[in-house]
């Protein structure tokens, strides 16, 4: 191609930008968080309305396991969303240290805190007849968040998607497992691991799949 | 008799430099007046861009292929124009965005290249290179000796596979295994020295 060539296609394309510009409203990531917020909140009302009576029944019975087992899971949520958000701008360098970080306190976290009290047989600590439900129910209740966060993805730029893609999983995932968690009487670690590291892992796997598809660059 | 030098006061301030037409830094607030409509200041802040763009692209890719990508970060600029913070600088902003763009070129030639390898066997390529000799070289550099052997006969000198199969010794399968860890890793590195 000829210089005046390349000079023709780029002026042409610069003033093409420039005729169908329009003005924009800006990116505000706090909104967003808000948003996301309030959308987690009535989540939780409408959740716990619904389901109230049982999550006072189980954090009754074990009131210092449940609510081990509820900081892990939010503190987990809170952090991967500050990460997922933090990997929209395009400026944001890899984030792999601070993602194994989190995940590695969180981990430690639950080592120390959840149950090691396996009931004496593998059937009896993970229970799969009820482990599939509380697999099933935690994916359920992570779409609303995965949705959101989904639709910030597409109106930001993430200049690594699939980085994005996985900490919106991983995000998504612990808060459904949050929001199932605080009805469900089950701290053992093994059932812990098993079923709701499953139902994160099942909806990482689908952001990993899914999202970068949905990146609008 | 001799008068002292006359030292003359020269009002107002000391002369500015003249900013190069590819200063991304100046872009900043015409950005943001674009964001809320201004059509000559987006249009300064896209040229400046372009200029830039090519200047950047010069060093890392093929000739050829620097009006394409530089033409895919201007829409990219385009699309993602309501990202842009006015209150942090434009040029980390704006490089990011080409940067991407440049690199998401890379890996789609790079995909293009695992399956045309498939094909290639039997006929002799005579495709230009996707990145600059140069750029190239310096990549090879960091990947092991057989790896670099079996992507420069393939990719500089265009060698078919199976011929670069006999030279090397190595049967068909090791040779295409060869160029894609090879590559693989070369992408890993260019990505890495531009994080």
């Amino acid at each position: 191609m000829r210089e005046s060539d390349t000079m023709t296609a780029s002026t042409a394309l610069i003033d093409g930008l420039t005729e169908s510009m329009q003005p924009v409203m800006r990116r505000r990531p706090g909104r967003e968080v808000m948003i996301l917020a309030g959308i987690g909140l009535l989540q939780l009302v409408g959740t716990l309305s619904l389901l109230g009576g049982n999550a006072m029944e189980v954090f009754s019975a074990d009131m210092v396991g449940i609510t081990s087992k509820a900081v892990m899971l939010a503190a987990a949520t809170v952090m991967f969303v500050l990460l997922a958000f933090r990997s929209l701008l395009p400026t944001t360098p890899k984030q792999g240290k601070l993602m194994a970080t989190a995940g590695a306190l969180v981990m430690a976290f639950g080592v120390f805190t959840l149950s090691w009290d396996m009931g004496g047989s593998a059937q009896a600590a993970l229970m799969p007849h009820k482990g599939i439900v509380c697999l099933l129910s935690s994916i359920s209740f992570a779409l609303p968040m995965f949705i959101t966060l989904t639709l910030f993805m597409r109106g930001a730029a993430p200049t690594q998607p699939r980085m994005t893609a996985l900490l919106i999983g991983i995000a998504s995932g612990s808060w459904g497992v949050f929001v199932y968690g605080l009805q469900c009487p089950f701290t053992n670690i093994a059932y812990i691991a098993l079923w709701y590291g499953g139902a994160v892992a099942l909806v990482t796997l689908a952001a990993a799949v899914i999202l970068p598809r949905f990146s609008r660059w | 008799m001799t008068s002292a030098p006359h030292l003359q006061v020269i009002e107002g301030s000391a002369p500015k430099k003249a900013r190069p037409a590819t200063d991304l830094s100046r872009l900043g607030p015409l950005m943001a007046a674009a964001q809320n409509g201004d059509k000559k200041a987006y249009n300064e802040v896209l040229k400046a861009c372009d200029a830039w763009l090519r200047i950047f692209l010069a060093r890392r890719v093929a000739p050829e292929s620097i009006e394409d990508i530089a033409q895919e970060a201007l829409m990219a600029l385009h699309k993602k124009r309501h990202t842009y913070d006015p209150e942090k600088p434009f040029a980390p902003w704006f490089v990011a965005i080409a940067r991407y763009k440049w690199l998401d070129r890379l890996r789609q030639h790079y995909r293009v290249d695992e399956v045309e390898l498939e094909d290639q066997a039997q006929v002799r390529s005579h495709e230009s290179p996707v990145m600059s000799q140069i750029l190239l070289e310096r990549l090879l550099s960091h990947i092991p000796e057989n790896q670099a052997q079996a992507i420069r006969l393939a990719k500089i000198e265009g060698y078919p596979l199976d011929e670069i199969a006999e030279i090397t010794g190595q049967s068909l399968s090791s040779v295409k295994v060869r160029i894609h860890r090879g590559m693989k890793r070369m992408m890993k590195k260019l990505e890495e020295a531009n994080a």
